[in-house]
């Protein structure tokens, strides 16, 4: 009755509490007791037992036991231990002492991976923010970093979308760049790129290290500057043999939809719009110019009769669309092996339709001691990914986009057969209203992809202990990758579908990529007296080479997809000017290698004073050999304040620790292979001769730049952690990054015939506070609670680019000196002018060769002019809109992001809760831009254009509906840019454990536990679209822009932890 | 013991390991990969070079690339072209931007072009193995593409700037304006080396590559149109003794509209073509929209031209499908022509015609043209008609864009004689000589009389409108003889659409610079009026 006891166990300290009140003591005495660890029952040994208000204790032997002297008068024993809530007790008039600890919350002992090996919290000097397993495996997706997101300070972490294994944007604090700013991610030891690709199994996670500062980063060198991500997985302990099951299952759906016209309302707003447009220009019906509506959507017309507005939504929408993870494991040892033994199968479906990707997994992970000084071990993984997806017109994942705003007047199907000889069954509409849209929903129904990813990672090491302290370690590691992608298309017609690509396409991709990693390192571990040293020295050489290799075949005589697995089944010629091959192969070839030296030393006097010095010296093959190699040092130190004997009388600070850091850390992460070196390629063609043959034109398709060198990121930082009554803990950290030299791909001026150049330019500065907090009790009734929350500030600003250039602009996107990187450059929209005298006073805009605007049209904002000098921006109005009055309307990166939850736990239940958010940031709303133009084309509007501009007073912010939009009101502008906060529970989960002594009858499993979850359930934000949270991948100048990206899905899941 | 021997082994282990130097592991070098220092050295390095710099005049071409390039930009704004689009065209509307795609997707791609001519002329020096006289052809042919993007620079953007090197560096991607006049002394120094180094005939492999005729021609048309912007008559001289020159070398032939069909490509009235071929992989981008991935080397002018539907609704065959229908001809394209003139059926549809294009070329089916599906009722015949070359990339023609033809050359003369030399009587033989062409029986298109100066330049207008209607030259007309105050666009040329009419204005003569440009080097001047 194990339980019974955990529960009333804080009853008897209570007894004890009460019994002992209010009797007091003249003399010297002597008082034992035992101290238990309230997690095994056991004695613990080397607790302090300490007389409060004095300096007179002891320590615990070791079975716990002590025992001390105290004199009269003495009321009180305080008894800790590192990584334990600090008791107080009352002597009153006893003789046996005996207290149980409980654990600290955030132990101190806790180990936290490290680059290159681990540390105990207590000895932390640098800034690391991890993840353990169990919260790894609560949310109901692909990779484990998509998991992570909003329970680290400091780390942000955005979904690029909601499709099925999509990728997580983490800017780890900040935008340090104006390249790629994804951490390094390293898997036991070996660094693996800017992402795991969902070829990490979660459930195979221990642990995650977000190393966040230039101290901990920087024995990772040139490859450190954006941070570093540290993935370990899970291997086995010793005991018996231990089986887990982990399965759960769920179903997921859009949170929200976006509404369109109906089709009275369609006709009605393009109606108006012609009407407008015709009015304006004062046309009357004949005039050359007059526009008429389309009479298949004049009154009498039989597609008024068809309204599929909400239709071609559903026909895209699956709805419930499911998420399966099953995972089982085997793991265990003695004192001499261990082995952790795993198999995995995830399955998600995106809730659109033809999205499907299935994920099996394999690991063995073990650890083995031969002899006393020699251990060796290994991880290997194995995963195959599938996924199956249609496409369309608008890229892969935006069905959705392409299909809601189709003419609710056209269908989906053909099925009056309509359209002789029709293949499919659906319909491209064709005729209808002289509109051309293709049917996506029938593209991506017949088009049939299949990616496939296989990867095996794994490693060996052999470590021994040559003397005490001294070890040595040699990793070898393979990291090896091939990928396949088919994509396959029947034939089609503009009848059938809407746009005519009436032959049977077939393409297949595949590359293979296999990575090297060769690691040798010794540590020392020595204390004497207080002092305690650790020293690590390395190499390591990185050597990776990839290939790839395509074709595209087409004109095949059967529409059997497994028939254009065989490219001798084309048809075709090559005579040029008949029939031709339509077979290309395309290849591709790469190398890099790194060669590192690096070495740490950790030193610190009785847990009290630590400092932490690191270097790493790195050589890339990317860069000319005169820029090749560079030192990446980094310093970080810390005081424990608590530690000091003054600090004793102030008994409710369990523990303080100051810590700073400073550092150097490097981003090679440029996108270009050998960017010093002008390469030569074929490509575009051209045809000479009677017989007209193509040839390849050879030239140089990029400006190179031989003095290119890896960015610079210099770190600063400074905080404290604090811990409070052992219960409530405090982490304050101030960050300062510089960012020099970063590597850009400078656009130039199309007067040189190319459209950028590689160049280390500039400096960005990232400065904030990440604060995170957490607080855990335990009440009388057996609950047990625990809060926690972060937040983080980023302040990220371009402080200089290089000489002459202040600004550059990429699309609707610009990055200028004194502003943050990448913000929304668009003209300001002050309101609408609302009669004619208003619109008469318009000041002349030249971007519209100033033609007047009319009421109804939008008011831009004056608030530059022409600048001199290099300068484009006077910085003044100057009586008339330009181009130069484009200015900062939103940026991409937030003010702050956060997290925050609370756990708890009663009698076998278990809750758990996270919320996550971020707040400042701007999203563009690039689908409500195309779907509120109100111009009469072809494409549905959103329901929101039903509030436009009418009339004087009607509306300030939606303009007049006209196909003749002189004024440009559909020009980028700060109405489509919208706020891109919001708070999002992120998941909550109800677990109940099933008590053993049910279990016992069953005897089968060890325990159970069932559980009911649910991510994504509501948001709080002003945004209008599906879902503020987009990102691209990497860059952070194209971030920020809705597409009618698929949203995060709303997750409801049941699942079970089972143990035998 | 024991102990001792694992030391020995690990600091072995560990010398080896750490402090062997990897660094000629890291004298890593491209895979498979060309690069700048070893290429340029032989004849076929020059000649990939060459197709390249011609590549360039397929980007120009490639209408679906940057909102149409050029035949939005240098088709649609005349007043023989109109779109059916019912909104308006800011393009064809004359409500020209700095920010409008077509002008920086022409301005890009030739100076795309100017930098692969000027590689050519930079390596050659120091390339070993080229025979001299291979040098002088590789080096008059890259002269012969750099004038003539050097000229479409001039008249579209006056004083662009004069890129003659390769830029090396950031600081060197930043130019400036050239100075008046600059633009065009470079591009007529390049065509007379060009004219004096090109061969005046290739052999069958590399027909289609320019040649001394087409360098000639090129000198002469800029020469023409310096006389007019510089108001310098002492050019016309020199344009005139260019074209007199040629006299001979081509015919022209027979057939009206064997210039503009597939088969016909590269004949004796050729002087110069841009060459549509097949190319790569995915006919929808452009030639070099993934350089090391080409795409389309042929035009997707047909699937523009081809008829699409009515204002009421009423279809060509293929519409949507094989045809856009975002070309048009205007009404006053269509009156243009002389009654029963043949050249009308080959460059324009109208109601009635049998309608001869891409599935229909084998009369299968007997189509015919229908007024009702076009807004103005007639719609481009020439490149259209007869082109069967619509396979299954539905929107690829390999169908040449005939730049300089003989007949051009003969008009061009007699522009020279005309406006220049004052000989009315030899101008007007010069024009009857094409019209014999169009009708050799003189009795549909009678010859033209030797009258006052300014009527034979109407007639000498009205020719040249008939004669090269679609094939991009009628708006550069229109302007050099604006400049040269023959006519005045704003009251003599009505471009079909009464907001057209009202908003030609003077800035309208050039091309606005693509603010994406000046947004990257503030100190490059706009044009007036933008």
């Amino acid at each position: 009755m194990n339980l019974i006891r955990y529960f009333l166990r804080p009853f008897f300290l209570i007894i004890i509490a009460a019994a002992s009140h209010g009797i007091a003591h003249a003399q010297s005495r002597s008082v034992s007791g035992q101290v238990i660890d309230a997690s095994d029952n056991k004695g613990l040994p080397g607790a302090n037992v300490l007389m409060k208000g004095t300096n007179n204790g002891t320590t615990t032997d070791a079975v716990g036991h002590f025992k001390i002297d105290v004199p009269s008068g003495a009321a009180t024993l305080i008894i800790s231990s590192v990584g334990y809530v600090a008791t107080e007790v009352s002597i009153a008039n006893q003789s046996v002492i005996n207290v149980t600890l409980q654990v600290d919350s955030r132990s101190l002992n806790e180990v936290v991976v490290v680059g290159y090996g681990e540390k105990t919290t207590r000895k932390l000097t640098e800034s690391i923010g991890t993840v353990q397993a169990k919260d790894i495996t609560k949310l109901p997706v692909a990779s484990p970093e998509a998991a992570i997101q909003g329970r680290i300070s400091g780390v942000q972490i955005t979904n690029v979308d909601g499709t099925p294994g999509a990728g997580a944007a983490i800017r780890i604090r900040g935008i340090s760049t104006v390249g790629n700013n994804q951490p390094l991610f390293v898997v036991d030891g070996v660094p693996v790129g800017d992402g795991t690709g969902n070829q990490i199994n979660p459930a195979d996670v221990e642990s995650i290290s977000v190393l966040k500062d230039a101290s901990s980063a920087s024995i990772y060198g040139l490859r450190a500057a954006n941070g570093v991500v540290l993935i370990t997985t899970k291997r086995g302990k010793q005991g018996k043999p231990r089986v887990s099951l982990d399965a759960y299952a769920g179903i997921q759906n859009f949170p929200n939809q976006l509404d369109m016209l109906n089709t009275q309302q369609y006709v009605a707003i393009n109606t108006e719009a012609i009407n407008n447009a015709n009015a304006q220009a004062g046309l009357k019906p004949g005039d050359a110019g007059y526009q008429v509506l389309s009479p298949d959507l004049q009154p009498g017309s039989p597609y008024l009769n068809i309204d599929n507005s909400k239709a071609w939504r559903n026909a895209a929408v699956h709805k419930n669309a499911p998420v399966r993870n099953y995972n089982l494991s085997l793991s265990g040892g003695n004192e001499n092996s261990n082995y952790f033994i795993s198999a995995g199968y995830f399955e998600q479906k995106a809730m659109v339709n033809k999205w499907d990707l299935n994920r099996y997994s394999f690991r063995i992970n073990s650890d083995h001691k031969i002899g006393s000084r020699l251990k060796m071990g290994q991880a290997l993984t194995l995963t195959y990914n599938h996924t199956y997806r249609g496409s369309n017109g608008l890229g892969d994942g935006f069905i959705y986009a392409s299909t809601t705003n189709m003419p609710p007047i056209f269908s989906i199907y053909d099925t009056d057969n309509r359209v002789p000889g029709n293949r499919y069954g659906y319909t491209g509409n064709l005729n209808v209203a002289g509109i051309v849209r293709l049917n996506n929903i029938g593209i991506n129904a017949v088009n049939e992809n299949h990616d496939y990813a296989y990867r095996m990672l794994g490693n060996i090491y052999a470590e021994l202990d040559i003397i005490d302290g001294l070890k040595f370690r040699s990793v070898a590691a393979l990291d090896f990758s091939t990928s396949r992608a088919s994509l396959w298309r029947p034939g089609y017609t503009a009848a059938e579908l809407g746009q005519e690509r009436n032959t049977n396409a077939y393409s297949d991709n595949r590359s293979e990529g296999a990575q090297r990693i060769f690691t040798n390192t010794l540590t020392y571990n020595r204390q004497f007296g207080g002092h305690s040293v650790n020293v690590i020295a390395g190499m390591e050489f990185q050597a990776s080479r990839s290939t790839s290799l395509g074709y595209a075949g087409a004109n095949y005589q059967s529409t059997d997809p497994n028939f254009y697995q065989s490219i001798q089944n084309q048809q075709g010629n090559s005579d040029g000017k008949g029939g031709f091959v339509y077979a290309n192969a395309t290849s591709g070839l790469g190398h890099r290698a790194y060669a590192s030296q690096f070495g740490r030393l950790s030193y610190d006097f009785k847990d009290k004073y630590l400092v932490t010095l690191t270097a790493r010296h790195d050589q890339s093959s990317n860069f000319a050999p005169e820029n090749r190699s560079k030192l990446f040092p980094a310093v970080s130190a810390a005081w424990r304040i608590s530690e000091e004997s003054f600090m004793q009388k102030v008994p409710f600070i369990t523990d303080l620790k100051l810590r700073g850091s400073w550092g150097q850390l490097g981003n090679d992460k440029i996108g270009l292979d050998f960017p010093y070196l002008a390469r030569v390629q074929q490509g575009p063609w051209y045809t000479f001769g009677t017989n007209q043959s193509s040839l390849n034109g050879t030239g140089i398709p990029n400006l190179v730049n031989n003095n290119l060198r890896w960015e610079i990121n210099e770190s600063t930082d400074a905080g404290f952690d604090l811990t409070l009554f052992g219960r409530l803990n405090l982490l304050v950290t101030y960050y300062n990054r510089n960012t020099k030299d970063f590597l850009y791909s400078l656009p130039v001026n199309s007067t040189s015939g190319f459209t950028s150049i590689p160049v280390n330019l500039g400096l960005v500065n990232n400065r904030g506070l990440e604060v995170e907090m957490s607080y855990k009790k335990s009440f009388k009734s057996g609950l047990t609670m625990d809060f926690f929350g972060n937040i983080t500030t980023v302040k990220n600003k371009l402080v200089a680019l290089a000489p002459g250039v202040q600004e550059f602009a990429s699309g609707n996107y610009r990055t200028a000196v004194g502003f943050p990187i990448g913000y929304f450059y668009g003209y300001k929209v002050k309101g609408i002018y609302q009669n004619q005298e208003q619109a008469n006073g318009a000041i002349p805009d030249v971007t519209i060769n100033k033609q007047k605007p009319v009421p109804g049209d939008l008011i831009f904002e004056d608030n530059n002019g022409p600048g001199t000098d290099g300068q484009l921006f006077s910085g003044e109005a100057n009586g008339e809109i330009t181009v130069h009055d484009r200015t900062n309307i939103g940026k991409t990166i937030p003010d702050f992001f956060y997290g925050f939850g609370a756990n708890a736990g009663w009698k076998g239940f278990d809750l758990a809760i996270l919320f996550q958010g971020v707040s400042g940031n701007s999203v563009y709303n690039a689908y409500r831009a195309a779907n509120e133009q109100m111009t009469g084309s072809g494409n549905n509007q959103l329901v929101s254009v039903l509030g436009h501009w009418t009339g004087e007073g009607t509306s300030n912010t939606l303009p007049r509906a006209t196909t003749r939009d002189i004024n440009a009101n559909n020009r980028f502008s700060s109405r489509w840019v919208e706020p891109g906060g919001f708070l999002r529970l992120k998941n909550v989960q109800l677990g109940y454990t099933v008590p053993k002594s049910l279990l016992s009858h069953v005897k089968v499993a060890q325990s159970v536990r069932v559980y009911v979850a649910a991510s994504n359930l509501f948001r709080i934000t002003k945004y209008t679209g599906l879902d503020p949270e987009v990102s691209t991948f990497s860059s952070q100048l194209q971030a920020g822009t809705d597409n009618a990206n698929i949203p995060q899905p709303r997750t409801v899941q049941i699942g079970a932890n089972l143990t035998f | 013991m024991k102990k001792p021997f694992l030391v020995t082994l690990l600091t072995t282990l560990l010398v080896a390991g750490l402090f062997t130097r990897c660094d000629k592991k890291l004298d890593l070098a491209p895979l498979g990969a060309l690069d700048e220092q070893t290429y340029y050295q032989t004849t076929d390095d020059f000649k990939g070079a060459a197709v390249l710099a011609y590549s360039t005049l397929l980007n120009y071409t490639y209408e679906q690339f940057d909102a149409g390039g050029w035949f939005k930009g240098t088709g649609m704004i005349d007043d023989d072209q109109t779109s059916r689009v019912n909104s308006a065209d800011n393009i064809e509307e004359f409500n020209w931007r700095s920010t409008d795609g077509t002008w920086s997707a022409l301005w890009s791609n030739t100076y795309k072009g100017i930098q692969r001519a000027n590689i050519i002329i930079e390596k050659l020096p120091d390339a070993k193995s080229v025979p001299d006289s291979s040098k002088k052809t590789f080096d008059a042919e890259a002269r012969f593409l750099r004038g003539y993007f050097n000229f479409f620079l001039a008249i579209n953007w006056g004083n662009a700037p004069l890129i003659t090197k390769t830029a090396r560096s950031l600081e060197e991607t930043r130019s400036l304006n050239s100075q008046p006049g600059e633009l065009w002394d470079a591009a007529i120094a390049d065509l007379k080396i060009a004219k004096a180094g090109l061969p005046a005939k290739w052999d069958d492999g590399n027909r289609g590559r320019a040649t001394s005729g087409s360098a000639s021609a090129m000198l002469g048309k800029l020469l023409l149109f310096r006389a007019q912007w510089d108001k310098n008559p002492a050019l016309y001289t020199e344009a005139a003794a260019e074209f007199q020159g040629l006299i001979g070398k081509y015919t022209l032939v027979a057939n009206y509209q064997d210039n503009f069909t597939t088969l016909t490509e590269n004949n004796a009235e050729s002087v110069f073509e841009i060459q549509m071929g097949l190319g790569g992989v995915n006919p929808w981008l452009p030639a070099d929209f993934v350089f090391s991935n080409g795409a389309s080397a042929g035009t997707s002018r047909l699937i523009y031209y081809r008829a699409a539907c009515g204002p009421n609704n009423n279809c060509a065959p293929g519409a949507g499908g094989t045809g856009y229908g975002q070309v048009e001809a205007t009404v006053g394209l269509q009156q243009e022509f002389e009654p029963g003139d043949p050249r009308r059926k080959a460059s324009i549809y109208l109601d009635g015609d049998s309608y001869d294009t891409g599935t229909n070329i084998d009369g299968s089916q007997k189509w015919i043209y229908s007024k009702l599906w076009t807004i103005t009722g007639s719609s481009p015949a020439k490149y259209v008609a007869k082109d069967n070359n619509i396979d299954y990339r539905s929107a690829l023609s390999v169908n040449n864009l005939r730049t300089i033809r003989y007949a051009d050359i003969l008009l061009m003369l007699a522009e020279c004689k005309l406006v220049g030399a004052k000989d009315i009587a030899g101008a007007v033989t010069l024009i009857n000589q094409v019209r014999r062409r169009a009708d050799p029986t003189g009795k549909i298109l009678p010859d033209v009389t030797v009258g006052t100066e300014a009527n034979v330049f109407k007639a000498l207008i009205h020719e040249r409108r008939v004669e090269f209607s679609f094939e991009d030259h009628r708006y550069d007309d229109l302007v050099r003889w604006h400049r040269a105050g023959l006519i005045n666009v704003k009251t003599d040329i009505d471009f079909g659409r009464a907001s057209t009419n009202t908003n030609w204005a003077v800035k309208n003569l050039l091309k606005p610079v693509p603010q994406s440009e000046r947004d990257l080097n503030p100190a490059l001047a706009q044009n007036e009026g933008y």
